[in-house]
């Protein structure tokens, strides 16, 4: 079964529907979409690695908390992501590597500004055999 | 929700009736077309969902701009009784006091067209546009972050950005008291430190703009604008520092919301008690949020007005540049009102809509007391935009509050199809509008087809008597983020 990424259509912001079989790989291709709404991901190269560790109780809000970390190392280090590796997670932590650049005006082309991960219609579902993980970014 | 569980009051009103948990019946202001495009989206849901929240005084409003935000409609407006009712920072959005000033110069329209590619550039190199933006002045450091917290607009006059005349002119004189920046994480302080005097993305723009058409002669000459003449809107809020407070804001609210076991549609609408210790610091927080917003958009005029000297070679009063009005668009504000007879402290939430005060309120200006409140509609960069008034309905049926722009009603991806094939710089460009924009995907995903038709939306509040019209603007020259 494919992993893939679907676009919504919402009016005001962007959202993804994101599909894959397994946990590790929802959360680890919801993070490089992610990431692809705000820069071409062939642009970015994996020169440092950062490790990410986040918590939450439930899983629809690690896998918020996961998509906020990886948009907080952009704001608060313009440190820009294209791989993501060793993923581990159970359903209330989450920890990876994540390889990629600091920022640079002139390589990367920035496409849109993301500012937050919503809550809105936020979700994990396992239906029919693939896990869907669903959320909304505020542009 | 469905078109026939709406029931049409008049040639402008909607009412969505009070079902279910719904503590309030939803009000949404729209002609019939209009109505038609709002109910493209899920955003009269989301008007039903405020209406369940604690406290909700009347109704849950929806102005005609009304479209699916993420649990608040963006053209939403709810009041909130102070003492049993909530703040949810879902209802002020994550660009808390986003926002947008007009300013009014001397130039005409006539003088200034052959030279508005030079100025727009000149702008562009001069305000840091686009993501991550910074470096329009020296970074603050953490002290000086602070200052602007709580000072807002004031602080940037104090520090060489514009005069103090411009205080008069600003939504609450440009500082929201009682801001407190000791609620505030260490990320949001890190977030705005380099920010402060930057435009950002998305949505927000500069706009050299013509005024094409006055629609009442005295209120605007009151306001010193003249037909032909050129003026200037900004639209932008408190960047990255407004988006960490709202998202570390959500989380603890969240949390307020189990524990004083509210019952919410949608976690987007998490909220605290105003009263409560979770809500206050919210308040707080948010306030100092607008302070850095409104000193953003202080510096950034004063960075528009040094570019316009220097590229024209003009004196300041030769420029004649002078702040018209400052609203806030996404917001939550402790007023007054009168509803039904009777008098209501409350909390309204104003989130893609703006305050609109009619003639006599204590809040205006005394150069503007008898006129009202000037209200700034944007539309999108291909069309027009206006400058409203309020009145005196808008004091009894909105809360004060109207409408804030075109509002979207293609999402970001239909704008992009659309536009495929498509140059939309030189289609902008035929139409005399020269832009210029740092995001790739800006142009496309803002392109006018993206966005109602503003006039359709401002002459809905017109018939409605909620605000008055005073003058049309068109675009010269657009900067985008």
């Amino acid at each position: 079964m494919k992993t893939y990424v679907q676009q919504l259509n919402h009016t005001s912001d962007l959202g993804l529907n994101v599909y894959a079989k397994s946990l590790p790989e929802l959360f680890s291709a919801a993070g490089r979409a992610l990431m692809r709404l705000m820069v071409d991901l062939d642009s970015v190269k994996p020169l440092e690695q950062r490790k990410l560790e986040v918590q939450a109780d439930e899983i629809d809000l690690l896998f918020r908390e996961w998509l906020s970390e990886l948009l907080a190392l952009f704001h608060n280090e313009e440190f820009l992501v294209s791989r993501i590796a060793k993923v581990r997670l159970n359903n209330s932590q989450i920890s990876a590597l994540v390889f990629g650049e600091k920022y640079d005006k002139i390589r990367h082309k920035i496409q849109r500004e993301l500012k937050s991960i919503t809550y809105h219609q936020l979700g994990v579902k396992f239906v029919g055999k693939r896990y869907i993980g669903t959320f909304i970014i505020d542009v | 929700m469905t078109a026939e569980s709406i029931i049409q009051k008049s040639e402008y009103l909607w009412e969505i009736p009070q079902t279910g948990p719904m503590r309030v019946p939803g009000f949404i202001y729209a002609t019939e077309n209009l109505m038609k495009q709002i109910h493209q989206d899920e955003c009269l849901k989301q008007v039903a969902n405020v209406a369940q929240l604690p406290g909700i005084v009347g109704y849950a409003l929806a102005m005609p701009d009304i479209h699916w935000g993420y649990g608040f409609p963006i053209g939403g407006v709810a009041a909130m009784d102070v003492t049993s009712g909530v703040i949810s920072p879902g209802g002020v959005g994550y660009d808390i006091n986003c926002g947008v000033r007009l300013l009014r110069t001397n130039l005409t329209v006539n003088s200034i067209r052959p030279r508005i590619k030079e100025l727009v550039t000149g702008i562009f190199h001069n305000v840091p546009t686009g993501v991550g933006s910074h470096g329009a002045i020296k970074k603050l450091d953490r002290k000086d972050v602070r200052k602007v917290l709580l000072k807002g607009a004031r602080w940037a006059i104090e520090n060489g950005f514009g005069s103090s005349d411009d205080l008069n002119f600003i939504e609450n004189s440009g500082t929201l008291k009682e801001a407190n920046p000791e609620v505030i994480s260490e990320r949001a302080y890190q977030r705005g430190a380099p920010q402060l005097g930057t435009l950002g993305s998305g949505n927000h723009f500069i706009e050299i703009s013509e005024v094409r058409d006055i629609f009442d002669e005295d209120i605007a000459a009151q306001l010193g604008i003249q037909k032909g003449n050129v003026a200037i809107f900004i639209h932008t809020g408190s960047r990255g520092l407004g988006y960490q407070i709202c998202d570390d804001f959500i989380k603890v609210t969240l949390q307020a919301t189990a524990k004083y076991g509210i019952a919410i549609p949608d976690r987007q609408l998490a909220c605290a008690p105003i009263q409560s210790p979770e809500g206050q610091d919210y308040l707080g927080a948010m306030r100092a949020a607008a302070n850095f917003a409104f000193a953003n958009r202080q510096v950034i005029s004063a960075l528009i007005e040094s570019t316009l000297l220097k590229v024209l070679n003009l004196s300041p009063n030769d420029l004649g540049m002078r702040l018209v009005w400052d609203i806030a668009h996404n917001i939550a504000k402790i007023e007054t009102h009168e509803f039904q007879g009777k008098k209501y402290s409350v909390c309204v939430h104003r989130k893609g809509a703006t305050r609109a005060f009619g003639p006599g309120s204590p809040d205006l200006p005394a150069q503007y007391r008898s006129i009202g409140q000037p209200v700034l509609v944007p539309g999108d960069m291909g069309t027009e935009s206006y400058l409203c008034i309020g009145t005196h309905k808008a004091m009894q049926e909105t809360f004060g509050s109207s409408c804030h722009g075109a509002g979207r009603v293609l999402s970001r991806t239909q704008a992009k199809k659309r536009s495929q094939g498509r140059n939309l710089y030189q289609e902008l460009a035929k139409a005399g509008i020269f832009v210029m924009a740092e995001g790739r995907s800006t142009i496309a995903e803002e392109m006018p087809d993206a966005y109602k038709n503003v006039t359709e939306v401002v002459n809905t509040m017109q018939l409605a008597g909620i605000i008055k019209k005073v003058a049309r603007f068109t675009p010269l020259g657009v900067v985008k983020g």
